[in-house]
């Protein structure tokens, strides 16, 4: 999985980044369940298409739909050093 | 995919409006005025503000002056009062386009600004309103139908109260043109703000604002009008004295056929459907205890929109899920109305807001409650999800 571009979505009131990540090839199952060891992985498989949102408390959320090309990231604090900690994971990811 | 999100931009377009603008968009740019000839009846700029002044009661046409949206046409109503030293009464309820202009005109030392409150729903008592109307009040503005919750403000009482003082009375209607009665004089009101893009069917980029006669507000812009070219100065025949520039054909052809479905389908029908649609919805959603609606549902007449809220879980993870999981679209956050939230007591996430049309389908209505159970036993059920946001 490659990061094809990383668009900014809001500047939030508190201090906090959304951006959109986009990816070269839809979400996997195996993808997301590899995303979830950057924190608490939730999932939700009855849903229509596949839901699901990893939480990193004080430091960065992120959501998306399994075989969508896209993440929502929210990024807290430190929004460099968070999102470069989600590059890495997503560099260590492989198929 | 589903849509129901109506209060931003309406979607579908009745088929009269595309046919409209793509029949406009096939032919050269004539435009009556702007080619020597006088305002003649097919012209479809005289045509718009005719079908506009109709939905309106408004009794003369060229009152109505073209804008590029309610934002700019209440922008002309605020500013162009040229407001100092003045009191003005408005409402949380207010939207962006209102709370904006008032907000820096409080800061520039040129008014006292006082907001009613409103109740768990959304709705101004517009007898408490009247109330905050003093000897110093210059101006009062309201919202017709908030884009929260759907909730309607008793324009006549206010309108009553502002004509008997000789107070300009200035009402922004971008949410309720189109399906709910206006009549600008059996409400007194002295200006009326709408947009073009939402119920009244037209393309983004055009609104209007009704400015009654004997009003004077300063234009927002004075430059070319395509005829008294030899005039230096911004000729004050109405509407030309607003409408410096280019203007919207393209928008002025959509708001046209759109004002002229809705004068043939019937303002009553229309509210119906909708009522009808917020209605169904409304039922189910507020059977769950951990659904929070914000709607004046209980009312005698049921709004065109609601917002809602699924506990522990913010407005926009459920817009995320609903869009993105399930293709309905809807608008999550604080819709440019940050007061209401305050007193909804839905700040700083905001709500999920479900706005229907007209054309909205039964069977969309099914799938969108299908959703929210999914979603609703799901995740919300689920303890540990609202528990990990910060």
């Amino acid at each position: 999985m490659k990061i094809l571009e990383i668009k900014q979505i809001e500047d939030c009131f508190d201090g906090s980044f959304i951006k959109e990540i986009l990816f070269d090839t839809p979400i996997s199952k195996d993808f997301i369940r590899h995303l979830g060891k950057a924190g608490t992985l939730r999932y939700y498989a009855t849903f229509a298409r596949p839901f699901f949102k990893v939480f990193k408390p004080g430091n960065y959320e992120f959501k998306g739909v399994e075989g969508n090309c896209t993440i929502r990231i929210l990024l807290k604090k430190n929004a460099e050093a968070a999102l470069e900690d989600f590059r890495n994971i997503v560099d260590s990811y492989s198929e | 995919m589903i849509y129901l999100n109506n209060a931003a931009t309406s979607f579908p377009k009745p088929k009269e409006v595309r046919d409209a603008v793509a029949a406009y968009l096939g032919n050269p740019p004539f435009h009556a005025a702007r080619t020597g000839y006088d305002q003649q009846p097919d012209d479809v700029v005289f045509a718009c503000r005719q079908s506009l002044a109709t939905l309106f009661n408004i009794q003369s046409p060229e009152r109505i002056v073209f804008t590029s949206g309610a934002t700019e046409a209440l922008c002309l109503a605020i500013f162009g009062l040229e407001l100092h030293d003045a009191h003005v009464v408005s409402t949380l309820i207010e939207h962006n386009s209102v709370l904006r202009p008032l907000k820096t005109l409080e800061r520039d030392g040129a008014i006292r600004l006082t907001l009613a409150d409103c109740d768990a729903s959304g709705r101004v008592d517009a007898q408490a309103l009247c109330e905050q109307i003093g000897p110093g009040t210059k101006a009062v503005i309201v919202n017709h139908c908030s884009n929260v919750t759907g909730a309607v403000t008793d324009l006549r009482t206010i309108g009553t109260a502002t004509r008997e003082q000789g107070i300009p009375f200035i009402v922004d209607a971008s949410q309720s043109a189109g399906h709910i009665p206006i009549d600008v004089d059996a409400m007194h009101i002295d200006l009326l703000a709408f947009t073009g893009h939402k119920s009244l069917y037209g393309l983004q980029g055009i609104g209007g604002l009704f400015i009654r006669n004997g009003m004077h507000l300063k234009p927002l812009k004075v430059g070319g009008t395509g005829v008294r070219s030899d005039d230096l100065f911004q000729p004050q025949t109405m509407p030309m004295y607003y409408e410096a520039g280019t203007p919207n054909l393209p928008g002025i052809v959509s708001l046209h056929a759109g004002v002229s479905f809705i004068l043939e389908t019937g303002l009553e029908q229309i509210r119906k459907r909708k009522e009808h649609c917020v209605q169904k919805m409304l039922e189910q959603l507020v059977k769950k205890s951990g659904i929070i609606v914000y709607s004046s549902h209980e009312s005698k007449a049921p709004p065109g929109l609601f917002s809602f809220n699924i506990k522990n879980m913010t407005p926009a993870d459920v817009g995320y899920m609903l869009e993105n999981s399930f293709a309905i679209i809807i608008r999550s956050g604080l819709h440019c109305a940050p007061l209401i939230h305050k007193a909804l007591h839905s700040y700083p996430h905001g709500s999920v807001r479900v706005s229907p049309s007209y054309f909205t389908t039964d069977d969309e209505i099914a799938a969108f409650l299908g959703a929210i159970e999914t979603i609703y036993e799901e995740v919300q059920m689920d303890e540990n999800f609202g528990d990990q946001t910060d």
